[in-house]
């Protein structure tokens, strides 16, 4: 018996290195599209993702995306990077494909693996119309030579050869196709939450890995932005049963609640960077999207 | 050292240790005090904008002046605020609290805002005397950009 559990975990050992090793190996195959954005129509791609929220420091004379803010994480602090098209410190020497290999598999241009931290795994869903678009904006904007602060990340999760068993279990290569069998503001609910608006990155609970546990997807997480409890965005008495989807949207764009409470910190500063620059359109098709999902029971406060 | 002077040197300490305790207690009963009275202030600052919107959305037929009564409570209790923030009832307390930090290490920034505040309101009351409907509406989204903005930068979320 115990000889026979030796063996399948040895199986289910290799199985896994072997699927990793498949995976390293495809992994340069990036399909990459020809062509150049809109910087124009990137804009609002830039607004739909926040990036501005990491890439630009919490001080009041802060230049735009030239990184600094604090990620504090249960597995340290991430400083997101400068994303300025600077040639040295920024990212003025990527081409297209690099800018893909960064969004879709979480790859910088020397090939090394960024921490999930940057969420790629939400990101990787983009179209490759606005990635190309997003490109195209970051790259309109004034470079700066401030070089990006260090992580300050412990062992085991500084190590960036564990990011690919990472990736194999939590990346799945997008862009992710629409929505099937929904409504279309459903559908492009869908594409704002889940690809550009990575909301699940603080709203879904993690395991002890830091991925994303899937079966709670947006039911709350005690550590997710700021390190701090996140609530539970699914439609059930715990999270925002009984909202309206105007109510939902009003939400996204002054932060009030139905009952006039208006929320601050991390999603505070999600709605004055983004959702408040949404459409009225897209932000009522977020609303409808999340009250579309299952109602989940309110993983932010674990027993 | 005695068997005499090591109890009363212990007894000391006991003392001592039960006194520190009970400050320590005790200034986190009191630090939630605080962290009640402020949050009755805001949720009775929510009641009068959920309020007033039933009365711009048209729940319910009633003519501006009590838009303007509704803005003055808020008026006046936003002049409140600074105060229901003294030193030492912030989350170092022990006690439960959404407040940041940023509150007592920038107080101005924190008291420019609640000033903020008192001003959008009184716009607002000013508009809802006057009977302009159409500057009562833009006044109300005032208001609730200055709740925003403070909750933002001072309160964690």
């Amino acid at each position: 018996m115990r000889l026979l559990v030796i063996i399948v975990l040895a199986l289910v050992i290799l199985a896994g290195a072997a699927l990793l090793g498949a995976r390293l190996m495809t992994r340069p195959a990036l399909a990459v599209p020809e062509g150049e954005g809109s910087a124009e129509r990137g804009a609002y791609v830039f607004a739909a993702a926040g990036c501005g929220e990491c890439h630009t420091a919490d001080a009041k004379d802060a230049v735009p995306l030239a990184g600094g803010r604090a990620i504090p994480t249960p597995f340290g602090t991430f400083y997101g990077p400068n994303i300025t098209p600077d040639p040295e410190h920024g990212i003025g020497g990527w081409s297209t494909a690099d800018f893909f290999r960064a969004m879709r598999l979480g790859v910088d241009r020397d090939g090394d693996d960024l921490f999930p931290a940057f969420p790629y795994a939400s990101f990787t869903r983009l179209t490759d119309q606005d990635i190309l678009d997003l490109k195209a904006y970051i790259f309109a904007q004034p470079p700066s030579s401030q070089p990006s602060p260090p992580h300050e990340v412990g062992f085991p999760f500084n190590v960036r050869l564990l990011i690919p068993f990472w990736k194999l279990l939590y990346l799945e290569p997008g862009p992710e196709a629409p929505l099937a069998g929904a409504t279309e503001p459903v559908a492009r609910g869908a594409y704002l939450v889940r690809a550009a608006g990575h909301c699940g990155e603080c709203h879904t609970p993690r395991d002890a890995l830091g991925g994303p546990r899937e079966a709670f997807f947006l039911a709350g997480s005690p550590n997710g932005a700021d390190n701090r409890r996140v609530p539970n965005i699914t439609p059930h008495d715990s999270g925002i049963g009984g909202w309206s989807e105007r109510e939902i949207a009003d939400l996204l764009e002054t932060g009030a609640t139905p009952d006039f409470d208006f929320v601050g910190g991390a999603m505070g500063d999600v709605i004055a960077h983004s959702t408040s620059l949404l459409t009225n359109e897209d932000r009522r098709a977020i609303g409808a999207y999340l009250l579309f999902l299952p109602p989940l029971p309110d993983q932010s406060r674990p027993e | 050292m005695n068997a005499r002077m090591r109890m009363g040197l212990l007894g000391g300490l006991a003392a001592a240790v039960l006194v520190g305790g009970i400050g320590a207690a005790w200034a986190q009963a009191s630090a939630e005090n605080w962290v009640r009275y402020r949050s009755n202030i805001m949720r009775a600052q929510a009641a009068h904008l959920t309020a007033i919107n039933q009365v711009i959305k048209g729940d319910v037929t009633l003519d501006p002046s009590h838009i303007a009564a509704h803005a003055q409570a808020i008026v006046d209790t936003a002049t409140l605020i600074p105060a229901a923030f003294p030193e030492g009832t912030g989350p170092e307390s022990g006690a439960e609290t959404d407040a940041r930090p940023e509150i007592w290490t920038d107080r101005a920034g924190f008291e420019a805002d609640a000033q903020a505040l008192h001003d959008a309101a009184l716009t607002l009351q000013t508009a809802a005397a006057a009977g302009d409907m159409a500057a009562v509406q833009a006044a109300f989204g005032t208001v609730g950009q200055a709740c925003g903005a403070c909750h933002t930068d001072y309160r964690a979320d």
